[in-house]
């Protein structure tokens, strides 16, 4: 049985992984002369792996484990964590836009940029509570 | 707004560490974290749950600032 302190530990790193993979690939977009070089399917694939484990996770501790860790305070915090990831992409698309490197280049870091953005406030706040 | 409470006061009379406090309302110690160190502000229906496990009233737990309390009308 995984206690409901444990599922938010396992929800956190997982969020965190994926966090930096998608904030890494916006990154590494922006930086590479060759954008279209880079594994594409990173993202997506780590997006797609922690709703495996974030869901296999949930199933072994139980609903009423699972709901104790999707309390209030945690929703409060996937509220913030969405303003946050709001407010990056639109920064994120004016600085792009700015920088006129096209559309696709604009919309592939944006959307990445901001997903990023939002998984790692979360791993902050969630940590930031913890404390 | 300002929320005085008395959470940790009364958490630590009952011999309650963080954790147990979260099992007994059903929320995680984060939560309960977040309210003692008044960085969240709880619900109603929590502060109710908290009152209870503690076997006080939600007046004894939570106020508000006492110059708030003077402007209201």
């Amino acid at each position: 049985m995984i206690s409901a302190e444990a599922l938010s530990t396992i929800r956190t790193v997982a969020y965190g992984a994926a966090g930096i993979v998608c904030a890494g690939y916006a990154l590494a977009a922006l930086l590479s002369p060759a954008p279209e070089t880079l594994p594409h399917w990173a993202p997506l694939t780590a997006g797609i792996f922690i709703a495996i484990v974030i869901f296999a996770s949930a199933f072994v501790a139980g609903p009423a484990n699972t709901a104790a860790s999707l309390d209030e305070s945690y929703r409060e915090d996937q509220r913030t964590a969405a303003v946050f990831g709001f407010w990056g992409a639109i920064g994120c698309g004016v600085a792009l836009w700015l920088l006129d490197l096209g559309g696709a280049m604009q919309l592939a870091i944006t959307m990445t940029f901001s997903s990023g953005v939002f998984l790692l406030a979360h791993v902050v706040l969630e940590l930031r509570g913890r404390m | 707004m300002t929320l005085i409470n008395h959470l940790t006061r009364h958490r630590t009379a009952a011999g309650l560490t963080q954790a147990q406090l979260a099992t007994a309302v059903g929320v995680s110690r984060k939560t309960i974290n977040t309210v003692e160190n008044r960085v969240f502000i709880p619900s109603t229906v929590l502060a109710l749950r908290l009152a209870a496990a503690l076997g006080t009233t939600v007046h004894d737990l939570f106020e508000l600032e006492t110059s708030e309390m003077e402007h209201t009308p």
